[in-house]
């Protein structure tokens, strides 16, 4: 069996990070997450451990809620207090990584001071991916993702069977970005 | 016989607190000098001072021996239909916000009936309101936060949320108004006929009624003022995110109790002090914050948030004891 979607999405991001050189054996990666124990943040950490543990990078997941305020307060918090050992963050969660930029300029990080990648399904993340505050985001295509997957059922009861993956989502950049903004503005 | 000052300074119940609020801050300070530093202090302010405003309200409804359970929601609710009325082009933003003003004070109005008319114990009726109030929020939204960001050109959101940087300190507009707040609260619950009769209807409001104390106008009046402080702080938190989520304040109605406790109201009402609360709500929050610059694990947050509530809890009955005894 394959590993959960949100797993390989979460290799990627760890995996992005490491090949565009933002960070290094040995470095810290902080992975604020919502909801510590739901089954997407334990899935991706578990997605990017397969890549980090190999370089001893070590990383530190951290509970931020599902309030807009106390999300960006804690985060703020956390921030202040490991500034100097964060070497990247993994948003682990749309809320966490739509609030970086409100966060970085309460703690006063600029814009690419701290590379950050993660979820990308908000607008706010995507202004954040072209203003710089993230270096790369993910899009995951909602309605692709449920009616490929019944497509592909509908193949293997047919008796066809499904012998390749269909990948929903794409990990955009600065470049890209303008094109998951639009969609997500409902343009 | 006249009291000495020291002897004056121990019969305060706000000398709990204080001590409590020292220590932390000297604990915190010790193990990491960047508690102190003004980036921190400035952040930890930021949303402090949101909480706060509910705090302040709440400690005059305890005192008049009732709470509110529903702020945490009125906190998210108001700001969702502010922006909503707002961002659909259906009013001025000034106009938008004294909508969802007037509909939070419309929840403390029927919270307060409920309580005083049909004799429904608070706990109870808040608590329904919450869910009432939580459930229209996620229903008339299906869930999605309203985005604020057009408020920055808006005049109303500066002076509810502008800030000011002093040497290197941001401070914003709403500690200015929960300055203002936590004065005049203070005033009307020390100076004021009006603060005699809060304290009269929670101590005994058999009593107070036998003695023409409108016990039940001073109530409704209380429950409606907290809503309202729950709106405002909702409305200015939800423009300095910028999202009005309608989840948004979800169990902050726990935590602002805790803060008001902590700072001295006693929870079965008759004894409330403003000053307490100020310090509760530094204590709690200083407190998140602390932990989180001392390094406490990220998932261990919560262990030491409870083991530090409970042990200033017993620290706190301690010193209140030794205050009822005069020793």
């Amino acid at each position: 069996m394959s590993a959960p979607i949100s797993a390989w999405w979460a290799k990627g991001w760890a995996q992005y990070l490491v090949d565009k050189k933002l960070v290094k054996d040995g470095d810290f990666i902080w992975m604020p997450v919502e909801v510590p124990g739901a089954t997407y943040g334990v899935q991706e950490e578990a997605g990017a451990s397969t890549v980090l543990k190999p370089m001893n990078i070590t990383w530190e997941v951290t509970d931020n809620t599902l309030d807009q305020a106390e999300v960006i307060n804690r985060m703020a918090d956390y921030l202040t207090a490991n500034r100097a050992k964060i070497k990247a963050i993994i948003g682990l969660g749309d809320l966490v990584t739509g609030s970086i930029k409100r966060v970085f300029d309460q703690v006063g990080v600029k814009a690419g001071e701290i590379p950050v990648v993660g979820w990308g399904n908000s607008t706010d993340t995507t202004q954040e991916v072209l203003n710089g505050y993230v270096n790369a985001a993910q899009w995951q295509d909602p309605h692709a993702t449920s009616y490929m997957a019944l497509s592909l059922a509908a193949m293997a009861s047919g008796g066809i069977p499904p012998g390749f993956d269909i990948i929903t989502g794409a990990l955009y950049e600065k470049d890209t970005a303008g094109v998951y903004d639009k969609i997500l503005s409902g343009g | 016989m006249e009291r000495s000052l020291v002897e004056r300074l121990i019969a305060k119940p706000e000398l709990g607190p204080l001590v409590l609020l020292v220590l932390l801050l000297a604990v915190f300070t010790a193990i990491n000098p960047a508690f102190m530093s003004a980036q921190n202090i400035s952040n930890a302010f930021t949303f402090t001072v949101e909480l706060g405003l509910i705090a302040l309200a709440m400690t005059l409804l305890m005192t008049s021996g009732e709470f509110d359970l529903s702020v945490g929601s009125v906190f998210g609710f108001s700001a969702v239909l502010m922006w909503t009325l707002f961002n659909t082009g259906l009013m001025p933003m000034g106009v938008a916000f004294l909508a969802a003003m007037a509909m939070a004070m419309f929840i403390g109005w029927v919270n307060g009936m409920l309580v005083t008319k049909e004799g429904i114990p608070s706990f109870l009726v808040t608590l329904g309101m919450l869910l009432v109030v939580r459930g229209t929020a996620l229903y008339t939204t299906q869930g999605f936060p309203q985005n604020t960001w057009r408020a920055e050109d808006q005049w109303l959101a500066e002076v509810l949320v502008g800030d000011v940087t002093i040497f290197g300190l941001r401070l914003y507009m709403s500690m200015f108004w929960f300055a203002l707040a936590a004065i005049v609260t203070h005033y009307v619950l020390t100076q004021t006929k009006v603060g005699n009769w809060i304290q009269a209807s929670g101590g005994n409001s058999n009593a107070a009624r036998a003695r023409g104390v409108p016990v039940n106008r001073v109530k409704i009046i209380l429950f409606m003022f907290s809503s309202a402080m729950a709106a405002f702080a909702g409305i200015i938190s939800s423009i300095r995110t910028q999202a009005a989520n309608p989840n948004s304040g979800t169990g902050y109605e726990l935590e602002v109790i805790a803060m008001v406790v902590i700072g001295g109201t006693v929870l079965t009402g008759g004894r409330g002090t403003i000053i307490g609360t100020v310090l509760g709500i530094f204590i709690l929050r200083f407190m998140r914050n602390g932990i989180v610059m001392i390094g406490v694990p990220g998932l261990a947050y919560n262990i030491f948030i409870g083991g530090i509530i409970l042990a200033m809890m017993v620290l706190h009955n301690r010193i209140e004891r030794r205050h009822m005894t005069g020793t």
